[in-house]
């Protein structure tokens, strides 16, 4: 056999077992879910539990699927309010760190603030918002920009932190601030930016919904979740929460494609 | 400036270069002494770390020196680099990855404040110049090693600049394509006659490009011998049969071996 035979037959042989693989990756998690959702639904109805305690997935879809315009308004806000909070804090994240990442030592002591910030539940603040912005949405968007700015600030920083041969040709092509920073300082953060994305955004959804559970818009997932438990409307509360996964799925599907059009030059999307 | 030193392309004056460092200093260039005619065309050959890419950094202002002078044009480096007078080729290519290879040929342009219309007609000329025309719309990673290095040639040439100083540009080049390049650079030359200061690490290279050589040493680094190559231009494939040629790259390596017994 030839080189080059060889070398087709392994790529052949390379592009079957990344498929396999590939549906693997789908076919494994569908069907433990599947299982999950059958064993859920014969244990609710076998053991005859109350469906205030735990209603069964059926009961829950059905009440999803009656509710669909409803439930899509309340993703619908909640999902604005994660998103306005996303980008005030990416944007002064991603401003402070471009700004300080030439002063050594302030952005050292940011970077340390950033990072211990990321590891408290700044979710426990949303107390202190509400006395700022009042129970209203503003106050929603705000500890959303609290709970995000930290990470994209890490990231950021990291991301504007590099130095590399472009620098030197930067330079000597005589650069001003303005391309340095389009052409070079931002794309080559960009990467890292995306990176806090990807944590980020499916963040900004659950602060949204704890957030909003202590009040805010009324209109909102997490008020609503919190009113029908109150009421004891158990399958109102499951189908929204339901809404609420779907809410993260889509989020993060979307923040990927950003990724994936972003970055299309990035080595790591070369092979796709 | 007198005039005398208009002529010079490039010029350094007992030229000193020290790198302090904590594990101790390096005395990169010493007492260094080079002078390049406009229009020359220098190649400098040497040892690893003798001190290439510090003289040719000095030159492009990445670099100030410790001691001597140095001058581009008989401008300052850093007075040639504000008014464009040289472009430089890097060791490794050094596209900007998220930029097609046009927008990366404009990017010099595009900080002269040229209008983009007339920065994508130049960009696709030096693009045919180096034979990638058909390649604007790629982007770098989509490229050869050796594609990505003739844009990086186009993009150093887009602002035609009257000195290019390129450091090893086909060092990470297979035989075949780095004999192709030196003729593509030996036609683009022809027609530019810019000053040209040129790295490199082979012996054949250098004779086949250059007008003269100049062989360094390292630790401190300095220039041991200047050798003129008196071969006829225009230089082709049959440059590299004449006689003279083989002389030539024994004399080099002959002076090179005797430049790295120097360092011991
Ligand atoms: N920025 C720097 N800081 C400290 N030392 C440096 C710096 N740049 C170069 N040097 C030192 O100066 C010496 C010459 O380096 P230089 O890069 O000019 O060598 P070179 O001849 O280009 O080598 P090569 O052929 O491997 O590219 C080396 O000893 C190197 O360690
Ligand atoms: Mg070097």
């Amino acid at each position: 056999m030839t080189t080059a035979e060889s070398n087709r037959v392994t790529e052949e042989t390379d592009t079957k077992t990344q498929k396999n693989l590939r549906l693997g990756v789908v076919l494994t998690p569908t069907l433990f879910f599947v299982a999950f959702l059958t064993i859920w639904e014969l244990a609710v109805r076998i053991q005859d539990i109350q469906v205030l305690l735990l209603p069964t997935p059926s009961t829950i879809w059905s009440k999803f699927v009656e509710d669909f315009g409803l439930l899509l308004e309340l993703a619908k806000n909640t999902g604005i309010e994660a998103g306005k909070g996303v980008l005030i804090g990416s944007i002064i994240a991603i401003s402070l760190a471009g700004l300080v990442h030439g002063i050594k030592w302030l952005n050292q002591g940011l970077l340390s603030y950033s990072s211990t910030l990321k590891a408290l539940p700044t979710v426990a603040l949303f107390p202190v918002m509400t006395v700022f912005f009042g129970v209203t949405s503003k106050a929603v968007v705000a500890m959303v920009s609290v709970g995000v700015a930290p990470i994209m600030f890490t990231f950021a920083s990291r991301g504007f932190s590099g130095t590399s041969e472009h620098d030197d040709l930067m330079r000597s092509i005589s650069a001003n601030w303005r391309t340095r920073m389009t052409a070079l300082v931002l794309p080559r953060a960009l990467p890292y930016v995306m990176a806090g994305l990807r944590t980020a955004v499916p963040l900004s959804i659950i602060i949204s919904i704890i957030s909003e559970y202590f009040g805010g818009s009324v209109s909102t997932l997490g008020a609503y979740i919190r009113r029908e438990s109150t009421l004891l409307h158990t399958v109102q509360v499951w189908s929204a929460i339901v809404m609420a996964c779907v809410l993260g799925v889509l989020v993060f599907v979307a923040v990927s494609l950003l990724d994936r059009y972003f970055l299309r030059w990035h080595s790591s999307r070369r092979e796709i | 400036m007198s005039g005398e030193s208009q002529n010079f392309g490039l010029r350094a004056t007992q030229l000193g270069k020290r790198f302090s460092s904590k594990g101790g200093d390096v005395q990169a260039l010493e007492n260094v002494d080079l002078e390049v005619k406009q229009g020359g065309f220098m190649s400098i050959i040497g040892p690893s770390g003798c001190g290439k890419s510090t003289l040719l950094r000095a030159f492009s202002d990445l670099v100030e020196p410790s001691t001597g002078e140095i001058s581009v044009n008989g401008k300052l480096p850093s007075e040639a680099r504000a008014a464009r007078e040289f472009g430089v080729v890097f060791q490794s290519p050094n596209l900007l990855p998220w930029r097609t290879v046009l927008r990366n040929v404009t990017l010099p342009l595009q900080v002269m404040g040229v209008d983009r219309q007339t920065r994508n007609q130049t960009a696709q000329e030096m693009l045919d110049l180096v034979g990638l025309e058909s390649f604007s719309r790629h982007h770098p990673w989509q490229l050869s090693g050796g594609m990505q290095q003739r844009v990086a040639i186009a993009r150093a040439l887009s602002t035609n600049p009257s000195v290019l100083l390129m450091d090893e540009p086909f060092g990470a080049l297979d035989e075949i394509t780095r004999d192709r390049l030196n003729l593509e650079l030996m036609r683009i030359w022809g027609n530019l006659s810019a000053t040209i200061l040129f790295i490199t690490h082979s012996i054949t290279e250098a004779v086949f490009l250059s007008s003269q050589i100049a062989v360094m040493s390292s630790r401190p680094g300095r220039i041991t011998e200047l050798i003129d190559v008196n071969l006829p231009y225009p230089r082709n494939t049959e440059t590299r049969d004449l006689p003279e040629f083989y002389e030539l790259v024994i004399e080099v390596r002959r002076a090179l071996v005797e430049a790295s017994a120097l360092t011991a």
